[in-house]
């Protein structure tokens, strides 16, 4: 039986980090985009990412935002670059099938904001999960 | 007094050890202790030698006002320190939490009570030299005829 | 994915090189570092939250404790959202005189960082050179503010001391005498053998990946970034500067950016200095309500305060973003990430100079 030894949860830490003033400023970007409740992607973050992570999340976002990339509509809706690279909240796989659905809807005729929606309700069960 | 006993004296009061650790400040106390290395103070003259390893240690320094991360690791830190050991706190935040000790904060002063504190040097943060003359002063104190209390 | 790691090696929080707590956990394949990952922690306190609802004549010297190495920019980024806010203007003199006082800070900030790293590749000799060198900083310091570390002297509208003609004179021989000293050192340090086999080509840290993770300040300036918040300064503007730009990205052109700049700023105090004319240093005003968000450059970087007060000068809502919040995070996942030894990892650690204490608050 292998006792790990000085490794303490470090939740309750990681907690106190993403509920700092400029961190709710991002949270609620997010949290109004993705339709989603502040603390479920407070869970996710802090099960993603380690706590130098965390801190910079806020700093992360503007980069983000400042990119040429969110000019693309599909980037900007579903934000790839955003929960894959910037602040990694989902594996690079996930994020691909998740834009490979929504092309393919796109490609078959169906209206984009009805592709972008079921894009998103993936992303939003990935996150809850 | 036996002489090996002042002979022990003697050397404890020329080859003091110190490590220090930062439960919690602003890194002000922590530049002068570092500041306390320069040749300008030059620590090891008394013969202090600062290296930040616990298990060698006589003087633990401690600045800062307790954060939670240290609740369980700071008794380990000082359970490692052999005997004779003496701990001194520096600054206002260890003794008092200087400004952080309010309503709101995470922190958790003083550290006396979580680990038995020999000497305080209070100011924000106290000079070099103040540093310097606790540990001076202090060591030979505590650390004399060590074996002797202990009989 | 499942991945080979033989050994995880966790350092700190207390170590010997470390000057603050923090822990590095490593995932190596022999000696080789996989992946790194930071615990922090160990220095929270909670400043934002106790900042909220205090008047900024409190929050002033709360802001100034944030980090103790570099406390005056804190405190001078602080006061300059708070005078954005009100519209209070500043005399010259005065605004000649906080960019000394923030030059000297800088100066000491970087010999600082520049002897950790010494001190971590193990070049004692060079490290207490520089540790000597950065007193005669603080004694300029000093001798200008009253204080060694905390020493709040700037205030909305002005600073608090004025500076004597004979003190002008002194701080220029100090100032002399940090670059005459320093040439010699950094001499040392570009010759050195030992030196370029730790630093050279240790800590690979890209462009790409600066802009990606949001580096600032010196770290970010060693990749080829060219930002420097003093380019946005009022004050700066008006006098002759530019960054020190490096690109190779590794150890070396992070301690050289530092070096450099601390020759920047002692042109910088010099040209100060020249053009400092008699006048008032301090004006009047009042705190008023309203928010402002306004980013200087500190030692590490881009420090920004987003400050909200009310209408008797009380902060309601603050939120500080350290430059070491970004350089942590770069430095745990870019550059410790490939490095080739276990003894490099420390070494990459302290030349992006980590201050936790920023980064945590």
């Amino acid at each position: 039986m292998v006792e790990y030894l000085y490794e303490r949860d470090l939740s309750q830490m990681k907690y106190i980090i993403v509920t700092s003033p400029l961190h709710e400023t991002v949270l609620a970007e997010l949290a109004e985009h993705y339709g989603l409740g502040r603390q479920a992607i407070r869970r996710k973050m802090i099960e993603e990412c380690d706590m130098s992570f965390l801190e910079n999340i806020p700093a992360r976002y503007e980069v983000w935002k400042a990119e040429d990339s969110p000019r693309d509509p599909m980037e900007r809706q579903l934000g790839m670059r955003l929960l894959t690279v910037c602040i990694p909240m989902l594996s690079p796989e996930e994020m691909k099938a998740v834009e490979a659905s929504v092309r393919s809807q796109i490609s078959e005729g169906i209206p984009e904001a009805e592709a972008y929606e079921a894009g998103m309700e993936a992303i939003r069960e990935m996150i809850r999960r | 007094m036996s002489r090996l006993q002042d002979l022990k004296n003697t050397v404890r009061s020329k080859s003091i050890h110190v490590c220090y650790v930062n439960v919690g400040s602003c890194n002000g106390c922590d530049i002068e202790i570092l500041a306390c290395l320069a040749p300008r103070y030059d620590i090891e003259q008394y013969g202090i030698y600062v290296h930040n390893n616990p298990r060698e240690a006589d003087v633990l320094l401690i600045t800062g006002a307790f954060s939670p991360q240290w609740e369980d690791k700071l008794m380990e830190l000082w359970e490692k320190i052999p005997e004779p050991k003496v701990a001194i706190a520096i600054g206002n935040c260890p003794i008092s939490g200087c400004v952080f000790n309010r309503e709101g904060s995470y922190v958790d002063p003083p550290v006396r009570k979580h680990i038995p504190i020999g000497a305080e040097v209070p100011g924000c943060p106290p000079r070099p030299t103040e540093i310097l003359q606790a540990v001076l002063s202090l060591a030979p104190v505590v650390f004399k005829d060590y074996e002797g209390g202990n009989e | 994915m499942k991945r080979t790691v033989d050994v995880s090696l966790p350092i700190g929080p207390v170590h010997p090189v470390f000057k603050e707590p923090c822990r590095i956990k490593c995932e190596t394949r022999g000696e080789y570092v996989l992946n790194a990952e930071i615990e922090l922690g160990y220095v929270k306190k909670g400043i934002e939250r106790i900042m909220r609802g205090r008047p900024w004549q409190e929050v002033m010297f709360l802001a100034e404790r944030v980090c103790g190495i570099c406390s005056v920019i804190h405190n001078m980024v602080f006061i300059e959202g708070v005078e954005l806010i009100s519209d209070i203007s500043l005399t010259d003199r005065a605004a000649y005189l906080r960019v000394i006082v923030n030059e000297l800070d800088r100066i000491q900030s970087h010999l600082l960082a520049n002897y950790s790293y010494c001190y971590t590749i193990e070049h004692e000799t060079l490290a207490m050179y520089l540790l000597n060198l950065r007193e005669t900083a603080m004694d300029a310091l000093e001798r200008l503010t009253g204080a060694r570390v905390t020493c709040s002297y700037i205030i909305p509208g002005g600073v608090r001391f004025d500076l004597s003609e004979a003190d002008a004179r002194w701080l220029q021989e100090t100032v002399d005498t940090i670059d005459s000293e320093l040439t010699r050192f950094v001499t040392m340090f570009k010759t050195g053998s030992l030196i370029a086999l730790r630093s050279k080509e240790v800590g690979i840290f890209t462009r790409e990946e600066a802009i990606e993770s949001h580096a600032v300040g010196p770290t970010a300036r060693a990749s080829g970034l060219t930002h420097d918040c003093r380019l946005d300064h009022p004050t700066y503007r008006r006098l002759d500067f530019t960054p020190v730009v490096y690109t190779e990205g590794d150890n070396y052109a992070r301690i050289m950016v530092r070096f450099d700049e601390v020759f920047q700023s002692t042109a910088l105090i010099r040209e100060c200095l020249d053009r400092l004319e008699l006048g008032k240093i301090r004006g009047g005003g009042e705190v008023i309500a309203g928010t402002s968000r306004w980013a200087g450059e500190a030692p590490r970087g881009e420090l920004t305060y987003q400050i909200t007060t009310d209408e008797y000068g009380r902060v309601m809502n603050i939120g500080i973003r350290t430059p070491s919040i970004m350089n942590i995070e770069a430095c745990a996942h870019y550059m410790i990430k490939g490095v080739l030894s276990a003894a490099d990892v420390t070494s990459t650690y302290i030349s992006s100079d980590p201050c936790i204490a920023c980064n945590e608050r």
